[in-house]
């Protein structure tokens, strides 16, 4: 005698779970352009590698004789799977099953899922496709009675975040904790036009007089613009293919370091034009984004938050295999001046780095914090310190490449003056307290309030001090370390990267990562 | 089809460089604004014809600001 019949059962239990909310909502779920949860595993994980967990879990009816007459599997799916042959963590939410609800999951496997992530030292991806929270006002009438709200797992969220790469991806309406859920991680994305993501929805903001769709409250344009998430993309599978990128520079948990990749671009490769990369004119503009992808190794430049805090770029990249965090400044946008969003987007990027023990390259061209009201309104200064807090925080292998400006305090910002300056400067270096345009009115103001002609006595005074803005006179008093040909810049960073290699540490860091 | 130009950043409106009615390409410069010392182009990022201009030289932009509007045959 087996335990044959107990094992059919489990697999009719199981195929009654593979059924998901049943074949009109999924029917549902399709129509609106939607995978199913499940499809949504599948692709995202390395094939037929999904161990799935608590797969019979669910609310069952039982007949009189004891038989199971219903059943609604829980609407949260998760279990361990590989990513390009790594074991990592996925829970996603079904939204066939109550609109993926908390209240019809069984809550306890999403802290599952978490502390699977958490004990495992594992990367978790929350694929989020509903509210995942307290659930529907109907409830009350279910359970006869309310709750003070919690928010369930939170200290396993927020420490996972210290401990293991966390992927939101929002993959539906989101609302409420799975909002919440979807922004605390390392990495969160967005499906254009079948995702949406708010505090809450347009019936509940209806009732404050505001009438907006879906789209006009959370859409992912929206939603990446004003940096709550980091990326849109047009399609899941787009999604997926960005999750296995982002994970693919950065160790499984804190507690390992992150893995070097292929090497198969020269570290001594030398781009001719990079000696004429920054335009003669210091007003005009030039492509960095051009010039970053070119010092890389080639198709290695993966570029997170572009559509955020834009006068500073950020990126994942590779040097000589060696997976580096990159910041650079985009000219275009403000000149490359901190913004306030510029300045946050820097703290939570250097927080990311000091996380996972990637050492920074940062390709510099910063006229300073923008200025004006408009500035002071979105407290630049407040985001501005904290980016300089973390600046001071970390203590990090990294290198600076002045290519340009350096000037006021978010132009210092550039590296911790305090350590070793692993720093160079191209030829088309220009710094200072102050830019000699903006400056000479404060400095001489005396002199050409008194001057016959003003403008005259002005140019006299930038034709002056012009010869001194030179970087050779800064490098003369070692204040600046080494000016160097920009085609040489490839070959220093790659050496670069394999001097910091062997000086990452892992381990959980002082300054936790904070979303 | 009309495709609205917002300008990215704040400045100072230095140069039209196409007038209404112009012909522009994808890519093509059609506003120069001057922020943090730096000459910033702001262009179209669809072919068409400039519909009309939303701002005027020497004037203030501000970030999110209607720049100009482009009338494209494209569907």
């Amino acid at each position: 005698m087996t335990w044959q019949r107990e094992i059919d059962e489990l697999r009719e239990r199981e195929a009654l779970a593979r059924r998901l909310g049943g074949p009109d909502k999924v029917a549902r779920q399709r129509a609106a352009g939607k995978l199913t949860v499940r499809e949504r595993v599948d692709r995202l994980l390395d094939r037929e590698s999904f161990e799935e967990v608590g797969a019979i879990a669910g609310r069952a009816v039982y007949g009189e004789d004891g038989a199971l007459r219903e059943f609604l599997p829980s609407n949260f799916i998760m279990g361990r799977g590989r990513i390009e042959g790594r074991a990592v963590v996925v829970g996603g939410d079904d939204f066939t099953v109550r609109g993926g609800a908390m209240d019809a999951s069984i809550a306890s496997k999403q802290l599952h899922a978490e502390q699977m992530a958490n004990e495992l030292h594992l990367p978790l991806i929350r694929l989020i496709d509903g509210t995942g929270g307290g659930g529907s006002v109907r409830t009350l009438e279910t359970d006869q009675r309310t709750y003070v709200p919690y928010n369930q797992g939170w200290d396993l969220v927020v420490d996972n975040l210290a401990k293991v790469p966390v992927v939101g991806l929002g993959l539906g309406a989101v609302a409420g904790l799975g909002s919440t859920r979807l922004v605390t991680s390392h990495y969160s994305l967005m499906v254009r036009g079948i995702s949406q993501m708010f505090i809450a929805g347009p019936p509940l903001v209806a009732r404050t007089g505001e009438a907006v769709t879906k789209e006009e409250l959370g859409g992912s344009e929206m939603c990446a613009r004003v940096g709550t998430i980091d990326d849109v993309v047009d399609s899941e599978d787009e999604a997926f293919e960005r999750v296995r990128r982002f994970l693919s520079y950065l160790p499984s948990s804190v507690f390992e370091l992150p893995a070097r990749g292929p090497c198969t671009d020269d570290p001594k490769r030398r781009d001719e034009w990079l000696i004429g990369a920054i335009p003669r004119d210091r007003r005009q503009v030039y492509d960095m984004r051009k010039i970053v992808q070119t010092l890389v190794d080639v198709g290695s430049y993966f570029e997170i938050g572009r559509k955020f805090g834009g006068p500073v770029i950020t990126a994942l990249s590779r040097l000589d295999g060696w997976p580096i965090a990159l910041i650079a400044s985009d000219p275009y946008l403000y000149g490359g001046g901190w913004t306030a969003d510029a300045a946050l987007k820097i703290t939570r990027f250097i927080d990311l780095a000091h996380t996972f023990h990637l050492p920074v390259v940062d390709i510099v061209d910063v006229p300073g914090f923008v200025i004006g009201k408009q500035a002071e309104l979105d407290a630049t200064l407040r985001h501005g310190s904290r980016a300089l807090a973390a600046l001071y925080q970390v203590n990090l292998p990294w290198c600076a490449v002045l290519v340009r400006r350096a000037f006021g305090v978010a132009g210092a910002a550039h590296i911790n003056h305090t350590r070793l300056r692993y720093r160079y400067a191209w030829p088309s270096g220009d710094w200072g307290s102050l830019p000699v345009e903006g400056g000479i009115e404060a400095a001489y103001r005396a002199e050409l309030a008194a001057a016959s002609d003003p403008k005259a006595l002005h140019e006299e005074i930038e034709r002056r001090l012009a010869p001194y803005r030179s970087p050779f006179r800064s490098a003369e008093a070692f204040l600046v370390e080494d000016i160097i040909d920009p085609r040489d810049t490839r070959r220093l960073l790659c050496e670069f990267a394999h001097l910091a290699a062997p000086l990452r540490m892992p381990g959980v860091v002082s300054t936790s990562y904070r979303p | 089809m009309q495709t609205p130009i917002h300008s990215e950043i704040a400045g100072i409106v230095l140069e039209i460089k196409l007038a209404p009615g112009s012909a522009v390409a994808i890519d093509e410069v059609v506003l120069m604004v001057e922020c943090m010392k730096m000459y910033i182009p702001i262009a179209s990022p669809v072919a068409g014809r400039i519909h009309s201009v939303a701002v005027a030289e020497g004037a203030l932009i501000e970030e999110g600001q209607l720049a100009f509007v482009v009338e494209s045959s494209a569907s």
